[in-house]
């Protein structure tokens, strides 16, 4: 009786006869799962193997420059079939079989990672593989995990980023299924091989993780991104060879004084030529999936996003209305792409590719289309709240504020007036490590820094709007969604917070506070989530933008890219070698990251002086003179060193009654506290004007004199030369508490640079010469 | 506190012993009222958010109470001393007795920084505080309000936690509590009617018409909004308001020689009295500096701003015509401007008696607590009138009579009904 052929071996057989390549390769993958299990007969058959080969290439007159002789494909099958006599002495049948099958199959998706590997392969190509393999059976999908992984790998550098951490992040949380998804999503050139660009990197490895996470953090299961489509980073390219403009980017190597001359015209140019016809067509599904839902489009460029070079802000995002006929929300969203097209060649970004050495990096421009979060109310499109987040707070208004434990800037509608600092408008910032400490604490207060004024969507105008808080209210009320977790309720002095949704909304005044959501709303906990589940994945801080279109329990995660280096990240090691009779102080407590150069004045109130002061009148008067000095000195060249509590409202001797007027032009605000008799007086983090300090971006210094190791040249302070007279005639009875000095009067060539460095937690100020090179 | 430099007490006490002196006092009375009767010192526990306990310290200085129960506010603040809390408290016996409301002064504080704290540890400090003096302080003892960095909010925790210990409801153990829980209408209007209600009385004693004067404001928040209101109701003439302008960083002072249209003027103006340029020139209001103010022609002045806004380098600048200057704000005129004002004649109401409509509407919170009836804005309004022109007419009288300047004459007034009431209860 013949005998019975094991299933394996009928395959086995079969591919013999029509796929001897694919036999080989089977046979292999078996050879490496035998050698893994230790079968001894495996070993001795690859030692054959290596010694056949050797004997083959034994030759001592060759060179080991020389290329090996070939080995006939009889000895490969022969090979093979000892590998599967050994198989079959060693493993159950079923098991083989089973091997067998997964191998081939594991095969059928080899048109897949030949497709992503290679690296010219068109759009087209790559989306039709993934389009195969997504419509295949889940039996032929169940790949092996290496050929898996492979093909992850393959994808993700096809269409993100080469970078190794970026791969190594996001590979073990996306599927291939998500690129399929992805690519359904996606125009661009069908026979261009462009990447999609920074932003949507960044979004889409925080999206992949935070949703793997989501069933371990209950925070975040309510997690969601907006609809998003992408417009690969070689849809420029295409746009500039269309319309003959390939010289553009030749322009960035122009000057700067040209280039900022020229852009509004490059602007025009742009939004008036054309957009290659594939790209029309891509447009036009986009806008069919996502309906008239308000768009924003924002910028994706190849160099933006990456750790190292942040560009926040520097390209364009757009909001449109998407309402009226296809063709007229087809022609706005197109020139929203221009748009930001054009802004690749603008001054700004020009110039910051130069200053960081990014100037010869062929700069790609991908585009995300992405569906606004929010509602409609009334005639405007707005989401409830939304705002950005940060890894690292480097505005700490109290010391119990952990720099680790991250920043939220909140604010009511579009997020566009948390991202920007605004004039005389203020987000909210809270500490997700401690939530319930606040900047502005009194109602008065809370009054003066909250929201004013609203960004929103126009359905009407079809444009973006900033809207006074009150008339919006007073425009839509109650229909504001979850208005009862945004505001409070200013009455007769004192700041309520709403109960329910009993509102009196047209007596009282409603003022933006999150009151409600900070205090019982899950958003504090979602962010801090995010930023922790991201930074610990990503092993660095990041920055999100978020939204919530009403429902509180839901959020949307906008953006999500490395926090910039320009806030967290500046170049601050503190140079060695420092004379020691240049430095004027040292700090090492609660440091900020911060650099500031060029400081030509010093305006010194000594506190001791000033604690002698006796009438109020004398006390007064050297708040007028501060103010005075910030209007006389030039902007920013000086820095202002006093006792205490700059701007204390309640006792005066605490420190220097001054208005927020009435320092900001300088450059950086010092607060001294000086061991008095027992005790170290309490600083006020400059609380008095945090918000305005930090929307100014002027920095802030607490510096404890006598603590230990630290330096306070007080001799520099109270001896050198004093200007104050020289500039304000009058103030001769607050000479010896004023100091004004003037380095460039001291020193020639140079000016005092103060580097603040948070790592080391240390702080410098110290006189810095300018080395002149001599004139040949 | 450095022994050198400003000390409040040290310039209450000089004060009062000027008084005390031109009223003859007795020794022993002075030393009465020279010091604080008692003072509580104590520790507070927190249990802050972060699990670790800090522990702050608090006081409350009752400086006299022959007159009736401690009246005066609580702050927190973070580097309050014993010596400020005294000179508070010391001033608050003095404004309480100057409108004759049947209280004597108190002041309180807990030193910290509520910026530096969450929510719930403020509440927990709050609570902490009434712990310590539940019952030192009460309806019938001490009355606390709020003050530097204390609201509404932190009375009403503190008046519940008072209430738990005390088993019982007790709404007038404390004042500023939001209406509607607590607290009394006409709170907003109160200073600014009582300055007014003062300026009436003032002009109708100098046989001034009220209808044919003028009057130039300095600050366009709550106190002069509400006086500007009670004062063209009577029928004069309000030309001229000055306010901060927190875009430009800087103060203007907003003219109209025909007369200031309230409700026009408050339709452009913002919730911090900031009044929006471009609107108020296109409803011809003359747009000028800031210190304009004081510079006008007009019958009377009435500072409602800021404190030492009258000092000696603007005192100069006052015109002729200044009959009357009404002190809304607390403080707004220096010792060296108040020489040359005496001089040139101009009659001063003083600011803790024109600016006293407040803490008589505490007062009456507290009154209204503890029948636990309470009335109508116009109700509160008019008795905050009669209160207030009774105070004013005893202090005019006085002064009249002993020929003696507005301001000495309304701390004499103050001074000797303490001292009055220290005697009758046979402690002197």
């Amino acid at each position: 009786m013949p005998e019975i052929k094991q299933e394996w071996q009928v395959i086995i057989d079969l591919l013999r006869d029509t796929d001897p390549i694919l036999l080989n390769r089977i046979g292999r993958k078996m050879m490496h799962y035998l050698y893994k299990l230790s079968i001894k007969q495996i070993g001795i058959l690859m030692e054959r193997l290596e010694s056949s080969t050797n004997d083959i290439q034994f030759d001592p007159n060759k060179s080991s420059n020389e290329p090996l002789q070939r080995v006939d494909q009889n000895v490969l099958e022969q090979i093979t079939e000892e590998i599967f006599k050994i198989a079959s002495a060693e493993l159950p049948s079923e098991a083989i079989t089973q091997m067998v099958k997964v191998w081939v199959k594991d095969d059928k998706a080899r048109f897949l990672s030949m497709a992503a590997e290679k690296r010219d392969v068109a759009l087209v190509e790559i989306s039709d593989a993934l389009h195969r393999f997504s419509n295949k059976k889940e039996s032929i999908k169940n790949i092996s995990p290496e050929e898996n992984i492979g093909i992850k790998v393959a994808l993700i550098r096809r269409f993100f980023s080469e970078d190794l951490n970026y791969i190594n992040t996001v590979k073990n949380y996306l599927t291939i299924d998500d690129f399929s998804t992805l690519l359904k999503n996606t125009i661009g050139p069908s026979q261009g091989n462009g990447k999609l660009g920074g932003k949507a990197a960044g979004l889409f490895r925080a999206a992949t993780i935070l949703t793997n996470k989501q069933n371990s953090s209950i925070s975040i299961r309510n997690l969601a991104v907006p609809k998003t489509w992408f417009l690969t980073s070689d849809g420029i390219i295409e746009f500039l060879h269309f319309n003959a403009l390939e010289e553009m980017p030749n322009i960035k190597y122009r000057s700067q004084i040209e280039i900022r001359q020229e852009y509004p015209y490059l602007e025009q140019i742009f939004k008036n030529s054309s957009m290659p016809p594939e790209i029309i067509a891509g447009l036009n599904l986009a806008l069919d999936d996502l309906g008239d839902q308000p768009l924003v489009v924002r910028s994706s460029s190849l160099l933006e996003d990456q750790s190292g070079a942040a560009f926040a802000g520097k390209y364009k995002s757009l909001f449109v209305a998407n309402v009226g006929t296809k063709q007229e929300r087809l022609i706005a969203l197109i020139d929203a792409i221009l748009e930001v097209y054009a802004s690749v060649f603008g001054p700004d970004p020009i110039e910051y590719r130069r200053e960081r050495g990014l100037l010869d990096f062929n700069e790609e421009m991908g585009i995300l289309i992405q569906e606004v979060v929010g509602r409609k109310v009334g005639k405007y499109f707005f989401p409830a709240y939304s705002g950005v987040a940060f890894s690292f707070n480097d505005a700490r208004w109290s010391k119990r504020i952990k720099r680790e434990d991250g920043i939220i800037r909140l604010v009511a509608g579009l997020g566009t007036r948390a991202v920007d600092r605004v004039d005389n408008d203020y987000p909210m910032l809270i500490s997700p490590g401690l939530p319930g400490l606040r900047v502005n604490v009194d109602p008065h207060e809370v009054l003066w820094y909250s929201q004013k004024n609203v960004d929103v969507i126009n359905l009407i105008t079809k444009r973006f709007e900033t809207v006074p808080f009150e008339k919006l209210i007073r425009e839509v009320g109650y229909n504001y969604p979850s208005l009862n977790q945004i505001i409070s309720i200013y009455q007769n002095g004192d700041m309520i917070t709403p109960t329910g949704n009993m509102l009196n909304i047209n007596e009282d005044t409603p003022v933006i506070t999150f009151a409600r959501l900070l205090k019982s709303g899950p958003l504090v906990y979602q962010l801090n989530d995010m930023l922790k589940i991201l930074s610990n994945e990503l092993q660095m801080p990041v920055d999100i933008e978020f939204a919530c279109d009403g429902d509180i329990h839901k959020i949307y995660l906008l953006q999500c890219r490395p926090q910039s280096t320009a806030i967290c990240h500046e170049n601050v090691s503190i140079p060695e070698n420092i004379e020691k009779n240049k430095i004027l102080f040292t700090a090492n407590q609660y440091i900020t990251n911060g650099v500031v150069k060029g400081i030509e004045y010093i305006v010194y109130v000594d506190p001791d002086e000033y604690d002698n002061l006796e009438t109020m009148d004398d006390l007064m008067m050297i708040g007028r003179i501060i103010g005075e000095l910030n209007q006389k000195l030039p902007k920013q060249s000086f820095i202002l060193i006093g006792p205490g509590r700059w701007g204390s409202r309640g006792d005066i001797k605490l420190g220097v009654r001054v208005g927020y007027s009435d320092i900001n032009n300088t450059s950086m605000l010092i607060e001294v506290a000086k061991m008095k008799k027992d005790y170290m007086p309490e600083l006020s983090f400059g609380t008095h004007f945090f918000q305005d300090l930090v929307e100014a971006k002027i920095k802030y210094l607490p510096l404890y004199v006598g603590s230990s190791g630290t330096v306070f040249n007080e001799d520099f302070f109270m001896k050198s030369p004093n200007m104050l007279l020289k500039i304000i005639p009058t103030a001769k009875k607050y000479e010896a508490l004023v100091r004004v000095i003037s380095i460039s009067k001291l020193f020639n060539n140079a000016s005092v640079e103060i580097i603040l460095d948070e790592d080391t937690n240390q702080g410098i100020a110290y006189i810095k010469e300018e080395i002149i090179t001599p004139s040949s | 506190m450095s022994e050198k430099g400003f000390n409040a007490f040290k310039m209450a006490q000089q004060q009062f012993d000027k008084v005390a002196e031109s009223l003859g006092l007795d020794d022993a009375t002075c030393e009465l009222l020279r010091n604080p009767m008692r003072e509580y010192h104590f520790s507070i526990p927190v249990r802050m958010d972060d699990g670790t306990v800090k522990v702050f310290q608090g006081f409350r200085v009752q400086h006299n109470d022959a007159r009736g129960p401690c009246k005066g506010g609580i702050r927190f603040h973070p580097q309050e001393t014993i010596d400020t809390v005294k000179a508070l408290a010391t001033w608050m016996t003095w404004k309480c007795s100057v409108v004759d409301i049947p209280l004597g002064g108190g002041k309180g504080g807990i030193i910290c920084d509520p910026h530096q704290l969450s929510d719930r540890e403020q509440e927990a400090l709050c609570r902490g505080w009434v712990r310590q003096l539940a019952y030192n302080v009460g309806p019938f003892q001490d009355v606390p309000a709020p003050d530097v960095m204390t609201t509404g909010q932190h009375m009403l925790w503190m008046m519940d936690e008072y209430e738990k210990i005390h088993n019982g409801r007790f709404p007038g153990f404390i004042t500023g509590k939001p209406v509607g829980i607590g607290g009394s209408l006409g709170r907003t209007e109160a200073t600014g009617y009582g300055v007014i209600f003062t300026l009436r009385e003032a002009l109708r004693e100098m046989g001034i018409d009220i209808q044919k004067t003028t009057a130039s404001f300095q600050g366009f928040g709550n106190v002069a909004q509400y006086a500007v209101r009670l004062y063209t109701e009577y029928g004069g003439k309000a030309i001229c308001v000055s306010c901060w302008d927190q875009q430009e960083q800087k103060s203007y002072t907003f003219k109209k020689a025909d007369g200031i249209n309230l409700d026009q003027l408050l339709s452009f103006t913002d919730k911090f009295g900031g009044i929006d340029k471009s609107k108020a020139t296109q409803f011809g209001y003359e747009v000028l500096p800031g210190d304009a103010w004081i510079e006008q022609n007009v019958d009377i002045l009435i500072p409602a701003a800021l404190e030492n806004q009258i000092n000696e380098s603007t005192v100069r600048k006052i015109a002729s015509s200044v009959k009357v200057i009404a002190e809304g704000a607390n403080g707004p005129t220096t010792p060296e401007a108040d020489a040359v004002i005496k001089e040139k004649g101009i009659f001063v109401i003083p600011d803790f008696l024109a600016n006293a409509g407040g803490v008589t509407c505490s007062y009456f919170e507290q009154v209204q607590c503890n029948m636990n009836y309470y009335w109508s804005k116009e109700e509160v309004l008019s008795k905050l009138d009669q209160k207030m022109t009774d105070a004013y007419l005893k202090v005019s009288a006085l002064s009249r009579d002993r020929k003696v300047y507005m301001r000495d004459a309304a701390y004499m007034i103050a001074i000797q009904r303490v001292a009055d009431a220290c005697r009758l209860r046979g402690w002197v």
